[in-house]
């Protein structure tokens, strides 16, 4: 079924393009972004039950214009009367920017951008709409979920939890009329248990353009959640060291967005903080590996029509047979670069700043099969599961915590584990150890993504199983 | 808010909070000292709980959503209806809300672009040698006005001003250049307090251009010393929270001791105010009034926190929440800990506390590797390790710095860590 559309953002455009209109008699370019994004989030465990909005969900504008060579922006969510709006921001604005000029602050070099005509809208698919059932139908669902969990030895809490989010967007300005409606769906399942010794924490997420047919896929991971949570119970500390690895999609994804994502950011390119510029044209990985990014390089979570700037979507090889081709831009980095802008231009709301972001980052697949790349190792680990990564683009540093090491001696499983691994190195030294890659590919888009400290948006990332030599501690 | 509350009255709601939170903002953004992008914001954000309770006042359900200052009557009720709908299905052992509380702050008056200006000020008086640039910074000013009203009686006003500055540095030598980070939080700091800071950085730059790549080591003696120290006596609240203690994750127990006998006396206090601090707010998210409370007294937990929710579930009487921990020192000068042979970490790419395991750790941006007499700067690598163990013998230097809404030991020190590297 198709999407709803936003009743709100229909009805208020043409208060939005009567302010464009009136603020255009003061700015050299204007341009509003209109966000309607809603949803529901539950989360059922055996002690407690939580019903809230879903964490993104926002109602709001943020209005871009241009003024003597500066681009300058103003968030708001009300909009009564528009030629009062439009006399704030323009007063609001240009009074900001008389202070700082009163400093003789140089200024940044910054191209008005020439927008070609386009009037586009897309509207997404799910099967179910979360709106469709009633609350107690989906809480029931999750608590059958944390009971079937709860009901093993050793389990302290057990929990299921579901968001449906339903992303509105609408971009106008002078040439542009973009509207987008699309769904998704993301949860986990996590259970926290004892063995009286040590506590520990595993979860399985669930994300993806679907409604609450996505409820299903919960039902099938309650035991692998378990096995999970006692092979991190039995777990020993790792020793120190070089090891050949076989990692999952999940840490091929990680690897993908923190090893490499970040540093392709072109606003870093801008201020020169990814090594990444100096390096475009040259080898950074093995031979055999690929990487792309996009709205339109997968179907998951950032799979967008346009982006937070009003730029289409793409799909952007980053590197190509071991060799880096491109990065990913925000609007006015791409400017400034003299590039294309690639339509990664996001921002954690419409009160924040748009930054060259990540959408969906993928390794693409060979045809490698898992079986024998574990059996071509004869001492390391097959990697599962993440627990959290920090990027460097600077640097190309790599820190990324694995939630479970399982142990491979002479090209075989001994079943014994290692937890926690914290996986650390230089990327180029990582991504050119990669030796192996499966048929496989496998995106996870719950949780968020920061840059620096802040700023997070919703990504995917993954690809298939890769097998490369890493520092484990 | 008249229209909400209105609505709420009408409706079947057992009772309901609402907080309103009216935010203003000024905003500016630097690649190396050239204005990048100007911003300002002026928003409101009305959150609205609805309680359902169970006929025999068993349960209480609960439901939380957003009323847009452009949501019209229709859509306000229609909301209402679906969350009240979706709170009868939710059965939590009933609890009560505040009551009777109230209170009126002025607005905040201060002006926005003036303290803009004068950050901004600050951070391009910053002065630099010839292998130092500030690469590139953010400032946000924020002043806000929150109204929290609930059914029960409460019904209070408070401000609050707060400032962030994000900056990044390079420092280079012999083409080789290096960036750090950071990212500063303050309500009142004067420009030559920033300044100080950010030629703070410049010296840690200047030592990771000349360090090595860390040593591994899998019995260091590990002393922690940057802005992480606060990230590290998060652990300790964590498990002093209420809604852990419920959840039977929380691994204090009230007049039991969580460090071992060799370790050093650990004093913790939950402060309601703080000078500096941009968390001194005298409500909570539910009205209930922060007041100062001792959550550890040598080592010994004298007390839980929370929400009224899990405090009532845990049998607590009375509750406040927290916006600023203090943190005791410790029995050895930060001297004294420096003359063993140790590693001083200032800087993790990211530090990671997982309260439930207890495991924490990161990899190292800046250390400095120490015989007890010379010192050499490192990077790379990383350390690991496990409250459970570094708890038994941890000292915390005597002297004390804050980090925004923390004071705590200039540094900690563990034991027998294990340190991967080279």
């Amino acid at each position: 079924m198709q999407v709803r559309k936003s009743n709100y953002l229909i009805e208020i455009k043409p208060k939005v393009k009567q302010l464009i209109k009136l603020l255009e008699k003061e700015f050299d370019y204007v341009s509003v972004l209109a966000s309607d994004v809603c949803g529901t989030s539950y989360r059922v465990g055996q002690r407690q039950t939580n019903v809230g909005d879903y964490g993104f969900a926002e109602r709001g504008f943020v209005c871009r214009v241009y003024f003597h060579n500066t681009y300058l922006e103003y968030s708001f969510n009300e909009i009564d009367d528009v030629n009062e709006l439009a006399n704030t921001i323009t007063n609001e604005l240009k009074g900001e920017w008389i202070a700082l000029e009163e400093l003789k602050l140089l200024k940044m070099d910054s191209p008005l951008v020439h927008e070609e005509e386009i009037t586009k809208e897309m509207i997404g698919e799910i099967e179910k709409d979360a709106d469709s059932v009633s609350a107690n139908e989906i809480l029931d669902h999750l608590k059958r979920v944390s009971d079937a969990g709860a009901k093993h030895e050793g389990i302290i809490e057990f929990i299921a939890s579901m968001s449906f989010a339903q992303v509105n967007k609408m971009f106008l300005s002078n040439k542009k009329d973009l509207m987008q409606s699309y769904a998704y769906a993301e949860g986990m399942i996590g259970a926290i248990g004892t063995n009286k010794e040590k506590t520990e924490m595993t979860y399985e997420s669930f994300s993806g353009l679907k409604g609450v047919e996505i409820l299903d896929e919960m039902d099938a991971c309650v035991e692998k959640v378990i096995q999970n949570l006692k092979d991190l119970l039995n777990a020993q500390p790792i020793v120190p060291g070089m090891y050949d690895v076989v990692v999952t999609p999940e840490v091929a994804g990680l690897i993908a967005h923190e090893a490499f994502g970040h540093g392709v950011e072109m606003d870093m390119f801008v201020k020169e903080r990814a090594l990444a510029k100096d390096y475009l044209g040259q080898q950074v990985a093995s031979s055999i590996t690929n990487m792309k990014d996009g709205a339109k390089s997968a179907q998951q979570v950032s799979s967008y029509l346009f982006d937070d700037e009003g730029t289409l979507g793409s799909d952007t090889t980053i590197i190509q047979d071991g060799i880096l081709v491109n990065g990913i831009s925000d609007l006015l980095s791409a400017l400034r670069l003299n590039r294309k802008p690639s339509g990664n231009g996001k921002r954690e709301s419409f009160e924040r700043k748009a930054y060259a972001r990540m959408t969906n980052t993928i390794f693409t697949p060979k045809d490698d099969r898992v079986e024998d790349m574990i059996a071509s190792i004869q001492e390391g680990y097959l990697l599962e599961g993440m627990q959290s990564g920090m990027e460097d683009p600077k640097h190309w540093g790599i820190q990324c915590v694995i939630a479970l090491g399982r142990e491979i001696k002479d090209g075989k499983l001994t079943g014994k584990t290692v937890a926690p691994v914290t996986l650390t190195g230089y990327v180029p030294d990582l991504l050119k150890s990669i030796s192996m890659i499966s048929n496989d590919m496998q995106l996870f888009g719950s949780g968020a993504c920061g840059k620096g400290h802040k700023e997070w948006v919703k990504v995917s990332d993954g690809g298939p199983y890769l097998k490369c030599k890493v520092r484990l501690g | 808010m008249e229209k909400i509350i209105r609505i709420l009255n009408e409706s079947q709601a057992s009772d309901y909070i609402i907080r309103q939170t009216k935010t203003c903002s000024q905003e500016a953004f630097f690649i190396g000292q050239k204005l990048d992008m100007g911003r300002a914001k002026n928003v409101t954000h009305t959150m609205v709980c609805v309680y359902v309770d169970s006929e025999d006042q068993q349960f209480r359900g609960s439901a939380t959503i957003e009323i847009h200052p452009t949501s019209s009557i229709e859509e306000i009720k229609a909301q209402v209806d679906k969350a009240l709908l979706a709170a009868s299905f939710v059965k939590n052992p009933w609890y009560p809300i505040v009551e009777n509380q109230t209170g009126k702050e002025e607005p905040c008056d201060i002006d926005l672009t003036k303290e803009l200006v004068k950050i901004t000020k600050a951070m391009q008086s910053i002065q630099t040698k010839e292998n130092e640039k500030v690469n590139s910074y953010e400032i946000f000013v924020n002043k806000k006005q929150t109204h929290v009203m609930n059914s029960k009686g409460v019904d209070i006003t408070y401000s609050s001003f707060d400032c962030e500055i994000e900056v990044v540095i390079n420092t280079s030598k012999d083409g080789h250049e290096i960036e750090l980070l950071k990212d500063l939080r303050f309500a009142n700091k004067n420009s030559e307090e920033i300044t100080k800071e950010i030629e703070q950085m410049f010296i840690s730059g200047q030592a990771r251009l000349q360090a090595k790549p860390t040593k591994q080591n899998e019995h260091a003696n590990v002393l922690l010393t940057g802005d992480d120290v606060a990230s590290f006596f998060g652990y300790f609240s964590a498990h002093t929270n209420a809604s852990n203690k419920y959840t039977g994750v929380a691994k204090a127990t009230l007049n039991e001791k969580i460090t071992g006998e060799d370790a050093d006396d650990l004093t913790i206090i939950a402060q309601p105010f703080l000078q500096g601090s941009t968390k001194n707010t005298p409500y909570d998210n539910d009205g209930n009034p922060i007041k100062e409370q001792v959550l550890f007294k040598n080592g010994v937990c004298q007390s839980y926190w929370g929400s009224k929710q899990h405090a009532y579930y845990i049998g607590l009487e009375d509750t406040t929440s927290i916006n600023n921990i203090v943190v005791s020192g410790g029995s050895i000068t930060l001297e004294e800990m420096k003359k063993m042979p140790h590693l001083e970490v200032t800087d993790f790419s990211s530090f990671i506390m997982d309260a439930v395991s207890g495991n924490f750790g990161g990899e190292i941006r800046l250390g400095y590797e120490s015989d007890g007499i010379n010192t050499c700067p490192v990077v790379g690598g990383s350390i690991s390790a496990n409250y459970a163990n570094v708890l038994k013998n941890i000292k915390f230097s005597k002297e004390t710095k804050q980090l925004n809404n923390y004071v705590v030991p200039c540094a900690i020190l563990l034991t027998d860590v294990s340190v991967a590297g080279e």
